[in-house]
């Protein structure tokens, strides 16, 4: 199975009459995208706004980013199953703006409706300051796009718009009439590799509980099925698409489709390691005996792939440790080394225990800091995507104000605490 | 030159002992007891020196208001260095004493240093890089323990950072606790090193120490359970309609009693679960599901037991600390100890 992957870049992004990638400057069309979603925005008032890295601008209430991606010749491939009917991703030609973002900002029009579960967490982007580090996205370009539903659209429809608009544009803006912008090219393929060469699985936990609270597999809601093998190839075509709003915690679907450990396994693979593929599972399940068993099956996988080692990630926090911990500890029973990448919990005063749960096995962890050190956040110049921060209780804050808070008031602290390379460690 | 404010209690401003501890937050511009020696000893080095008080009790029972008050005078009179204490082993002085000045560090990032004697129970509430003197654990070592201080704020406006690495090493209380810092690298490239060392049966250092819970063995039976007075607790969330206490939906940190005297259920929209850790809806639809107040009432009638405590006890265990819910459950169960409930029954989600 083979992908090859066209990577372009933007030096700047600004507004025009077409949309377009000449040299570095990616010109963007309101009318285009608006004539490409004008069907799914019959009930939802929207605006659009440009932000750079190192601006001095906060975007607040962040649902999803997207990086765009597109199949050349067909660019209405990717994202299978989430915009049209599914067909398989992961071969043939993709063509990426590999350092944009399509950011979906907005409130549901029901929120007063939702139970605490389902209530979207505030996601902050700071493109610049203090918080850059601990947000996913301020080292991109972004096109935001700030939603707002009608009183008749439900919080489910919303939902569902909001991710097609998402894919829709994304898909567009990688299609975008390209002129003198070299493309980085690489084939992505794991075959061949020195039979000598350690073999690797990288296990892959997402949230998937309740609408609202999910993750998609084309399309397909990930809830109570079996461990998946998935290809490298698929995540990089956008076959996994995020449906949560736990800001902090979520892997937003750009990071599904750019996602760090699979490209660092990649870059890796036939040098230093044989890379298998993923293994995609689901946490949060009900019962301790469904997170036992969703690790003992993630762990058969990786035996039936032949694994010597797995690196083990996942996204949420609190009870799903229990089964990324049962994943750990049934990889070391089937002798596959694994090591495990986790945020800690050491509360504001950095004397809490790291983790809820840490079996014996777990004996290689990475980390990826104190999520509950609190912040001094100075406030930004200027503020999009809505007026008000946020905070939980239903407790608001004026954005331009300065902001005491930890980093989980930011949009994909977990991974972007990671690859900051922040991570906790005793200090007296 | 610089500005000092220096924190202080009743009993160490010279305002009185217990009786004056619900003494109000009171600004005062210039150096009273132990503030004295220290003015003294800083003489070549400070211009300003001001004192900030407030009774034990009034600070725990108006903490924000304490703080908002603080801030004003962080504001107005823009110190260059805050002092809190010694508190040495006094309790309440002692949280009052790292809260504050873990508030005056994390907001203004003014440098704060307190002194402490290692089991005060602030020790727990010091921020990250506020800087704590070891002391003894009574106002015997004052003297010696204000030289200290002296010498540490010299340090502190000097920016000495060799001096006071040295000084820290020497004189400051050691609390382990971890935060955040920057590694060399991403962490999907640490992982793959550290497998590779794994997988190579090489040497690999996790980052993550293995802290296990405390155990908490099952407590033995209740005697005789026909006379026992029974209470319903629970991290549920479940609280009245609109949340009048504004217990957290999330990483709960306060508990509160509800009263279900006279009830014989728990009614659909008259109570609410706030709690981000489960679908609430079942609970909404019927609270009797989480805080079976229907059955209960069923058992006390038929005299399974002699009676249901007239309150629940309630907080939110989603994403909590493992230390604030022991404290929360500790008051919890003294709170019903003192009732003269025999049992509880514990409702998790």
């Amino acid at each position: 199975m083979e992908l090859e992957l066209f990577d372009f870049h933007a030096d700047d992004i600004q507004w025009g009459d077409r949309s377009s990638l000449v040299g570095g400057q990616l010109s963007v069309s309101l009318a285009e995208i608006q004539e490409q979603i004008k069907d799914l925005t019959q009930n939802i008032k929207w605006s659009a706004e440009l932000a750079r890295p190192g601006e001095s601008k906060r975007i607040l209430h962040v649902l999803d980013t997207l990086i765009p991606i597109a199949k050349l010749g067909d660019e209405r491939r990717t994202f299978p199953g989430i915009d049209g009917s599914a067909r398989l991703v992961g071969t043939g030609q993709t063509a990426r703006l590999r350092n944009v973002l399509v950011t979906i900002a907005g409130r549901f029009p029901h929120s007063e409706a939702m139970t605490p579960i389902e209530k979207p967490r505030e996601g902050l982007i700071d493109m610049s300051g203090v918080g850059a580090r601990y947000c996913h996205g301020s080292d991109y370009f972004h096109i935001v796009l700030t939603l707002e539903g009608e009183a008749a659209l439900s919080n489910l429809a919303f939902d569902q718009a909001l991710r097609r608009i998402g894919v829709r544009v994304a898909r567009y803006l990688a299609a975008v009439q390209k002129s003198g912008a070299p493309a980085e090219r690489k084939t992505i393929c794991l075959d061949n590799v020195q039979s000598e060469l350690p073999k690797v699985v990288l296990i892959y936990q997402v949230q998937s509980q309740i609408p609202l609270v999910r993750t998609f597999y084309y399309g397909e809601e990930i809830s109570k099925t079996l461990p998946s093998f998935v290809h490298p190839n698929e995540f990089i075509d956008g076959a996994v698409v995020s449906g949560t709003y736990k800001s902090e915690r979520k892997i937003p679907t750009s990071l599904h489709c750019a996602n760090p450990f699979i490209e660092e396994m990649l870059k890796r693979h036939g040098s230093e390691i044989n890379f298998l593929g993923v293994i995609l599972s689901r946490g949060y399940n009900d019962s301790f005996e469904q997170k036992k068993k969703m690790g003992l099956w993630s762990a058969r996988l990786a035996r039936i792939l032949r694994a010597d080692g797995a690196v083990a990630m996942m996204e949420g926090t609190g009870n799903t440790t229990v089964d990324f911990m049962q994943t750990v500890k049934a990889c070391e029973e089937e002798g596959i080394k694994t090591v495990a990448v986790m945020h800690e919990d050491n509360g504001a005063r950095g004397y809490e225990r790291p983790l809820v749960d840490h079996p014996a096995e777990a004996d290689a962890m990475v980390s990826r800091g104190n999520r509950s050190e609190k912040l001094l956040l100075p406030p930004l110049d200027e503020v999009i995507g809505g007026e008000e921060i946020d905070l939980h209780l239903k407790a608001k804050h004026d954005p331009h104000k300065p902001l005491f808070f930890d980093p989980t008031i930011f949009f994909g602290a977990h991974c972007q605490m990671g690859a900051s390379g922040l991570r906790a460690a005793y200090e007296s | 030159m610089a500005k000092v404010l220096h924190y202080l209690n009743q009993f160490f401003a010279g305002i009185g002992g217990e009786d004056k501890a619900g003494q109000e937050f009171l600004f005062l511009p210039k150096p009273v007891g132990p503030g004295v020696l220290l003015r003294d000893l800083l003489k070549d080095r400070q211009k300003e020196y001001a004192t900030v008080v407030c009774g034990d009790n009034y600070f725990h029972e108006n903490e924000e208001t304490v703080l908002a008050s603080l801030a004003e005078v962080i504001v107005q009179f823009q110190p260059d260095l805050f002092i809190a204490g010694p508190a040495f082993h006094a309790g309440r002085y002692g949280i009052a004493c790292a809260k504050a000045a873990s508030f005056v560090h994390e907001r203004w990032d003014v440098p704060a240093v307190t002194g402490l004697f290692e089991e005060n129970p602030g020790t727990r509430e010091i921020g990250r890089h506020v800087l704590v003197i070891q002391t003894g654990s009574s106002a015997a070592s004052m003297q010696s323990t204000i030289k200290r201080f002296a010498d540490l704020a010299v340090l502190l406006l000097n920016n000495n950072q060799e001096g006071l690495e040295a000084f820290k090493e020497e004189f400051c209380l050691k609390i382990p606790r971890r935060f955040t810092v920057q590694a060399a690298a991403p962490d999907s490239v640490r992982a793959l090193d550290m497998l590779l060392a794994k997988l190579r049966g090489g040497a690999f250092e996790s980052e993550i120490p293995r802290i296990q819970a405390a155990p908490h063995p099952i407590p033995a039976a209740l005697q005789d359970i026909s006379r026992a007075t029974l209470a319903l607790v629970t991290e549920g969330g479940l609280v009245p309609m609109g949340n009048p206490d504004r217990l957290e939906s999330s990483r709960g940190t306060k508990y509160f009693k509800y009263s279900i005297e006279k009830r014989d259920d728990l009614k659909s929209g008259e109570f609410e679960a706030m709690h981000t850790g489960y679908d609430t809806s079942t609970v909404n639809a019927d609270p009797d599901r989480l805080i079976p107040v229907d059955a209960m009432r069923r058992l006390e009638r038929e005299g399974n037991f002699a009676r249901l405590h007239n309150y629940y006890y309630v907080t939110t265990g989603t994403g909590a600390m493992p230390a604030k819910m022991q404290e929360l459950g500790g008051g919890i169960a003294q709170e019903l100890s003192a009732c003269g409930v025999n049992g509880v029954v514990l409702t998790a989600t």
